[in-house]
């Protein structure tokens, strides 16, 4: 019992009572055999006993659990929220990673050996050895289909995907067009069907073929799952009627690029478009300058 | 004692001042501030949590400055990291009674103990003097308002009789002893996972999800409380030299048991179905309801019906109940979403062929 009361007392007491990257080793063993069932089974959906963090639940508390578990002295961290490093909650997710294991953090992703993101997939290109650690809201790309676990894990086991291709066949029929905006889901090396998190269509063809590794953790929902690198990732379409990623008229109206992902930004009262990335688009305007 | 909710010799009176005077004790037992002052919502806190720790709930109520669902959070992931040093299931029969009413029968085995309770009083807002509670210096030795009666050590269930006799049916198997914080998420389809869900369920979610079954949402039922008790549970635990068990913490808990009585297909039950609620602490609508939302599903699971409504679904309650779930959830739309709205624009300006 001395050793519970020094925790908790140590706990209490503040950080110096909390273990290395904050989870208990049990709980980070838990998410590592997760993390490795989830490689070898690309798209598949591993269930985990996700832990209370000291965020709330929705706000990351999957990724920041991957990311606890997989990190290690010599690592460089980036965190990432709509592509910006200085987002309130990357800051705040990206504090306490650092704060909980010493580890550097850079804004640089092609320096960066562990890049936690929401919802975009930096613009540099990425190479080996890097791990790419997404929080996502919504595990099951069937949910859209049916709200019922059982019967989506179902449809999973039996790769029985017909009632998404009818989704998506229904759209085209109907509307013209794809309803799926974000998260428009994918086919996982032939097999699993897998939801790409509320990543843009944009950054879809990025996760094909990929060198680097994709850790997804939805806390909330207690899944892990995982892309190795090098593998299929084909977003679901039809022959005849391709998927289309967004289409930005204009360039970046701070850095010029014409290839980034861009959102709305009023500037002098004029709306125009930016680069979500912010740090891909710092580092081109002074390229550029 | 008390039998029937009738005023007898000042019963509602020594109820709600042993209900006040219990803060009086709290406060000699060494609880001070807020547990004190407001141990209902510390016991609130503690439920939700899942964490028996009034004091560890109260400093997170004032570090949240009041924000329950943030309190919660607070208890649960300092308690997330700690140490599982053994899992004990308490018996439910050994429990230490300081309240016990059982609305379904007037002078059952054993008898009723009103003990503390304010449910009686008026609700009469003071507005003199200084605030009721916590003033009060001179507690009374026995908590209970029995009169001349001590409360028995212990009672039989108010429901045995009627489940010997065949009429109420007991829900399932008797749920397994569960953890869902250290179980993977994908094995928590039993009724004991379920039952514990209900026991560190928010408390409005819980509330209002019995209550739809109550306002006829579901088949049209009738759930009849058979027992409320408040006390306290010993739990044990084995000495490492195998020289027996030990007693290490008394558990303030409160259960319910109702009997759910249903006409479906135009026909009555034959049987009237169990359900079971528990809490820690003495928030007793969360027993209450989290005993009603058993009973709405074992029952809807026995017989499916064509639809089941939300407070009949297993597993729809699963994915709701959770406060934290839920409140993290509603307010991460505080978080810029600026890609992803950037991705539906531009999708409906594809559709109207802009």
């Amino acid at each position: 019992m001395s050793d519970l009361r020094q925790l908790i007392d140590g706990a209490m007491a503040g950080q110096p009572g909390y273990n290395y990257a904050y989870l208990d080793e049990s709980a980070k063993r838990e998410v590592r055999r997760a993390v490795l069932k989830a490689l070898c089974l690309p798209g598949h959906q591993v269930p985990f006993a996700s832990r209370d963090m000291p965020v709330a639940r929705g706000w990351g508390s999957g990724g920041l659990q991957v990311s606890l578990s997989v990190i290690s002295p010599g690592d460089r961290l980036k965190v990432i929220d709509q592509g910006d490093d200085h987002s309130m909650n990357a800051q705040a997710l990206r504090d306490l990673i650092a704060m909980t294991t010493n580890v550097e953090t850079t804004t640089d992703a092609r320096e960066a050996s562990v890049i936690q993101t929401r919802h975009r997939i930096p613009e540099d290109e990425l190479h080996e050895g890097q791990v790419v650690v997404f929080q996502v809201p919504i595990a099951d790309p069937l949910r859209i289909v049916d709200s019922r676990p059982s019967v989506t894990r179902r449809m999973h086991a039996e790769n029985d995907y017909s009632a998404v291709w009818l989704y998506l066949y229904e759209d085209l029929a109907r509307l013209g067009a794809s309803s799926f905006s974000h998260s428009h889901p994918v086919e996982v090396e032939g097999g699993y069907i897998m939801s790409p998190t509320p990543i843009p269509r944009h950054d879809l063809p990025r996760l094909d073929d990929a060198p680097f590794v994709s850790l997804f953790g939805a806390g909330r929902e207690a899944t892990i799952y995982a892309v190795p690198p090098y593998t299929r990732v084909r977003p679901l379409e039809f022959e005849d009627r391709p998927f289309e990623p967004e289409r930005f008229k204009e360039p970046c109206f701070r850095c010029g690029a014409t290839t980034s992902y861009l959102t709305e930004e009023v500037h002098d009262g004029r709306q125009v478009m930016v680069c979500s990335d912010t740090d891909f688009c710092r580092r081109a305007r002074g390229a550029a300058a | 004692m008390y039998s029937t909710v009738r005023e007898m010799a000042g019963a509602i009176e020594a109820a709600a001042a042993i209900a006040a005077a219990q803060s009086a004790v709290e406060a000699a037992a060494g609880y001070s501030g807020l547990e004190a002052q407001l141990p209902l919502l510390i016991d609130q806190v503690g439920a939700e949590a899942g964490v028996v720790a009034p004091s560890v709930c109260a400093r997170a109520l004032q570090q949240a400055r009041g924000d329950v669902a943030r309190a919660v959070s607070l208890v649960r992931a300092w308690a997330a990291i700690l140490p599982r040093l053994e899992n004990v299931c308490a018996d439910a029969a050994e429990m230490q009674v300081l309240r016990r009413i059982t609305p379904a029968f007037r002078a059952p085995e054993g008898g009723q103990f009103l003990g503390a309770s304010l449910d009686y009083a008026n609700r009469l807002l003071d507005l003199g003097g200084t605030p009721p509670i916590s003033s009060q210096s001179d507690a009374p030795a026995v908590l209970t308002n029995n009169g001349d009666q001590d409360t028995p050590a212990s009672f039989p269930r108010a429901g045995e009789s009627l489940e010997q006799e065949g009429i109420l049916a007991r829900t399932d198997n008797p749920a397994a002893a569960f953890d869902r914080t250290r179980t993977n998420a994908a094995d928590v389809a039993g009724r004991g996972a379920f039952l514990q869900l209900l026991a560190r369920g928010e408390t409005g979610a819980l509330t209002s999800l019995a209550y739809s079954a109550q306002r006829g949402f579901g088949q049209r039922q009738d759930p009849t409380l058979l027992e409320l008790r408040q006390g306290s549970l010993p739990v044990r635990m084995s000495r490492p030299d195998g020289g027996g068990t030990f007693t290490v913490a008394w558990l303030p808990v409160t259960t319910a048991e109702v009997a759910m009585y249903r006409i479906h297909d135009g026909r009555a039950d034959a049987r009237l179905t169990l359900g079971f609620g528990a809490t820690t602490g003495k928030v007793e609508r969360r027993a209450i309801a989290a005993a009603i939302l058993d009973a709405t599903c074992a029952r809807a699971e026995q017989q499916p019906p064509a639809v089941r409504e939300p407070s009949e679904d297993r597993e729809f309650l699963s994915a709701i109940l959770d406060g934290q779930e839920a409140s993290g959830f509603v307010e991460h739309l505080k978080l810029p979403h600026h890609v992803t709205f950037t991705s539906d624009l531009d999708r409906v300006r594809q559709v109207q062929g802009q």
